[in-house]
């Protein structure tokens, strides 16, 4: 089972950059029957109900590993019926359909028998295994044939036997007359200047045309031999439409499950899906977000993959919960607010896109939209400049339960303008409970906007980045000449460094 | 003792006689052993027609009894006349009921067939494997896959044509590399090596997975060593690597299967053969057979292969 993400869905930089497809990689199981499964944005209804399903199917097989690795270890043996579906409804279904179709049934009851204790679905397996049994035996790997039609094969296989023994007699006969060894049907090429030349030509079972540097020597069969061949054909076409006949039969036979059959395939493979989705987020430590009616969101332990494989053992998940408005993070430089955001937007997409999550916990709203803008240098293809970029991101429609991660927000222009950009719009989505916005800002003037959650990156703990009390505000400008601090750790001229040392001195 | 035999057919150019030797030597087979035969193809094959050239091919008639492997699409026509034996996505395995003349579509990948083979073998345990096989497909030389060979090399009047015969020719007479050198290839290449470096003492100077024409580091290394060494190549011979060893006099070049001389010399005149050249896997050639169009080409024959001209009835060539 290969997962993909629907074309467009995110931007190729952030796909590549957060890892999707190495998560998307742990998904990889041996099922032909969902080989590979194109993933698309769920609406909220179908969001909440698979994720419910798969907390049912989760609760199911807690204490049941066995039985779900035993339901999956069978659900490899199972086919794509695509192909044999088509046929189905045209009913067109040949000997090979036929046992495809026989093939499937037969692993689908064993996996409805292990299924038995927690699952039921009404379906016409046993119907369609018995119809096939009628046409194709136990087996059903060869079609069941009327004595007529085992005449006509027994016939037919004796003329063939006839057919050989007369060209191994002409075989010979053409030996006997000319020394010639001809294996029929292969021609023969024999030299211009041959002494057989004479007796070659007068044999009456052998054709001689001119090639360009020999003769050619063919076959010149006698009428009987092409009577046989002819007599042949005739009972092979007499067989074909015995056959003909009995498929389109057994077809009709089976067309009347066509509708509950291709109900249930489909079911089968969504329970496949769910069956498979359970078994990596068991094996991979992953959780299954849970919702609630109200706008809020709180992460326990969320990790960003990519970044965990490359810190290794300094790796810290992410931590934090908040409400519908505007939330703003504030920290000094380096100090991982642009993490955070990563690892928002990463666990948001995998909802999204119906995917248990790196986390501990997960509870939130399922997000109906879910947008992300990192800052840019503008793009000269739709020539717009960073802040055209930013300013452009807001035209889009925000419905409500909409997640919006900015990062940086407004420091796409001057500091002036970008302090009063930032507060007009954290005014605006402070207003908006139905929608989660969630920025980061060097801005200090930014903290003195009411009705906004206030977090603060620490230093110590950078992943848990805590709510900021509104009576303690200043706390946030404390980190405002760590920059200056954070440069004095690089190699820079000794006499820049000398000039910020005396800053922070007499500051 | 393993009983199931895998052989596969090879030509030198397309039209060159492959499936007329097939068709001939599964009559062979028949007519001397009871033994079960299975035949298959890579990619397709038994079209009643060239889609190239447009003209009539030549048929493999399956034998009420035996067994082929071909695409599942290939069978539409001939319901009731086979029974299954086993399905591999889109391939199937089966027995004729009949005799029966179906297009084979077989594996087109190593992976496929091995699977496809692993499976016969349980099914058939004494089974003679028949693939109706094809140069650029390197991995048919594999140990894995072919027991043995058959190859249908065309003498037509086009020189490249000729070039390509004539480097077939050559690839089969290569010697096997000896023992020592061997031991230490197959201990260190994996699926995915393409070239290795060994020292005189058989230590591994350098192990890639780059195709050697890409390989940058492969051609300064080879540059820079002044002492004998060998060269293991498991990938096409391409005219750069040809060019480069060629400046070289110190350096015992391995491939691991005789396709790859064979690519090589396809992409351009046939120039002077090194004469350091050596193969990992021998060729086990069983026959090689002709069909010459041209009678006055002339050609070395390696005297160890038996060749037979199923075309030709004349005192001057060899005959069946």
């Amino acid at each position: 089972m290969k997962l993909e993400f629907e074309q467009n869905i995110i931007p190729t930089h952030l796909f590549d950059e957060l890892g999707f497809e190495e998560f998307l990689a742990n998904f990889d199981i041996p099922l032909p029957i969902i080989s590979k499964v194109i993933l698309k944005p769920l609406s909220c209804t179908q969001g909440e109900s698979h994720f419910s399903e798969l907390t049912k199917l989760r609760k199911q097989f807690k204490d049941n590993l066995h039985s779900l690795e035993n339901i999956i270890n069978l659900s490899s043996r199972l086919n794509s019926l695509d192909e044999v579906c088509t046929a189905y409804n045209n009913q067109s279904l040949d000997q090979v359909h036929l046992y495809t179709l026989a093939q499937f049934i037969k692993i689908d009851l064993e996996i409805q028998a292990e299924e038995k204790k927690f699952f039921q679905a009404h379906n016409p397996c046993l119907q369609i295994q018995t119809v096939l049994g009628q046409y194709m035996g136990a087996n059903f790997n060869k079609l069941l044939l009327s004595q007529k039609e085992t005449n006509i094969q027994e016939v037919t296989t004796n003329l063939e036997q006839d057919l050989l023994k007369e060209i191994k007699k002409i075989e010979n006969e053409i030996n006997k007359q000319t020394t010639l060894s001809m294996i029929y049907p292969y021609p023969k090429e024999i030299s211009k200047q041959s002494s057989l030349f004479p007796s070659i030509k007068t044999c009456k079972l052998l054709q001689v045309k001119e090639d360009l540097d020999c003769f050619l020597v063919t076959y010149n069969l006698p009428a009987a031999m092409e009577e046989l061949v002819k007599k042949i054909e005739g009972y092979q076409t007499e067989f074909n439409k015995l056959i003909d006949l009995k498929l389109t039969e057994c077809n009709k036979h089976l067309h009347e499950y066509l509708l509950d059959f291709k109900k249930y395939y489909d079911l089968r493979k969504k329970r496949t899906y769910n069956y498979a989705l359970v078994t990596c987020l068991l094996k991979n430590k992953l959780v299954i977000p849970s919702f609630d009616n109200v706008m809020d969101f709180k992460i326990c332990e969320g990790e960003l993959p990519q970044l965990k494989k490359k810190a290794k053992k300094h790796y810290a998940p992410l931590t934090i919960s908040f409400k519908g408005g505007s939330n703003i993070l504030f920290g000094s430089n380096m100090s991982g607010k642009t993490t955070i955001l990563k690892t928002l937007y990463f666990h948001l997409t995998l909802i999204k896109m119906g995917l248990p999550v790196p986390a501990k916990k997960l509870n939130l709203k399922f997000p109906k939209h879910v947008g992300f803008h990192l800052m840019s240098s503008g793009d000269i293809r739709t020539n717009l400049s960073s802040l055209g970029d930013e300013l452009n991101f807001f035209t889009q429609a925000i419905p409500s339960s909409s997640y919006i991660l900015i990062d940086e927000l407004f420091h796409s222009t001057n500091p002036v303008a970008g302090v009063e950009l930032s507060k007009i719009f954290i005014k605006e989505f402070s207003k908006k409970p139905e929608v989660i916005f969630f920025c980061n800002t060097h801005y200090p003037e930014i903290i003195s906007q009411k009705n906004s959650a206030i977090f603060k990156t620490s230093d110590s703990t950078p992943y848990i980045p805590e709510l900021v009390a509104s009576d303690n505000l200043e706390v946030v400008l404390k980190d405002n000449y760590k920059p200056l601090e954070l440069a004095l750790s690089f190699a820079i001229p000794e006499s820049i460094k000398k000039e910020i040392k005396k800053y922070l001195e007499n500051k | 003792m393993d009983n199931f035999v895998t052989t596969s057919f090879i030509g030198s150019d397309k039209n060159a006689g492959k499936t007329t030797v097939l068709s001939f030597v599964y009559n062979q087979i028949k007519q001397h052993s009871s033994a079960p035969v299975i035949i298959t193809s890579i990619g397709i094959n038994s079209e009643k027609v060239d889609s190239l050239e447009g003209h009539q091919k030549p048929i493999i008639t399956i034998k009420k009894g035996d067994s082929f492997v071909t695409s599942v699409h290939q069978l539409k026509d001939l319901s009731g006349r086979y029974e299954i034996l086993d399905t591999f996505s889109t391939y199937v395995s089966a027995r004729a009921l009949v005799d029966i003349r179906p297009v084979l579509e077989g594996p087109n990948t190593k992976k496929e067939l091995i699977a496809i083979k692993q499976s016969l073998k349980k099914i058939i345990p004494r089974g003679t494997l028949l693939i109706d096989g094809s140069i650029d497909r390197q991995f048919l030389a594999d140990p894995i896959v072919s027991d043995q060979f058959y190859f249908s090399l065309l003498i037509s009047e086009r020189q490249q044509q000729l070039n390509k015969a004539q480097s077939m020719i050559y690839s089969l007479s290569l010697p096997t590399t000896e023992n020592k050198i061997k031991n230490v290839i197959e201990n260190h290449k994996n699926d995915f090596t393409k070239s290795m470096i060994i020292s005189s003492s058989n230590k591994i100077i350098y192990h890639s997975l780059k195709i050697p024409f890409l390989d940058d580091h492969l051609k300064d290394l080879i540059n820079k060593q002044s002492k004998p060494h060998t060269l293991y190549l498991n990938a096409a011979f391409s005219k750069s690597v040809d060019y480069l060893l060629k400046q070289k006099n110190n350096v015992n070049i391995v491939l691991d299967n005789f396709t790859l001389y064979q690519l090589a010399q396809t992409q351009s005149s046939v120039g002077q053969p090194l004469n350091n050249l050596s193969l990992l896997n021998p060729v086990k050639a069983r026959a090689l057979f002709i069909k010459q169009v041209n009678s006055s080409a002339s050609f070395k024959i390696p005297l160890p292969i038996k060749t037979y001209n199923l075309y030709r009835e004349d005192v001057r060539e060899i005959r069946i």
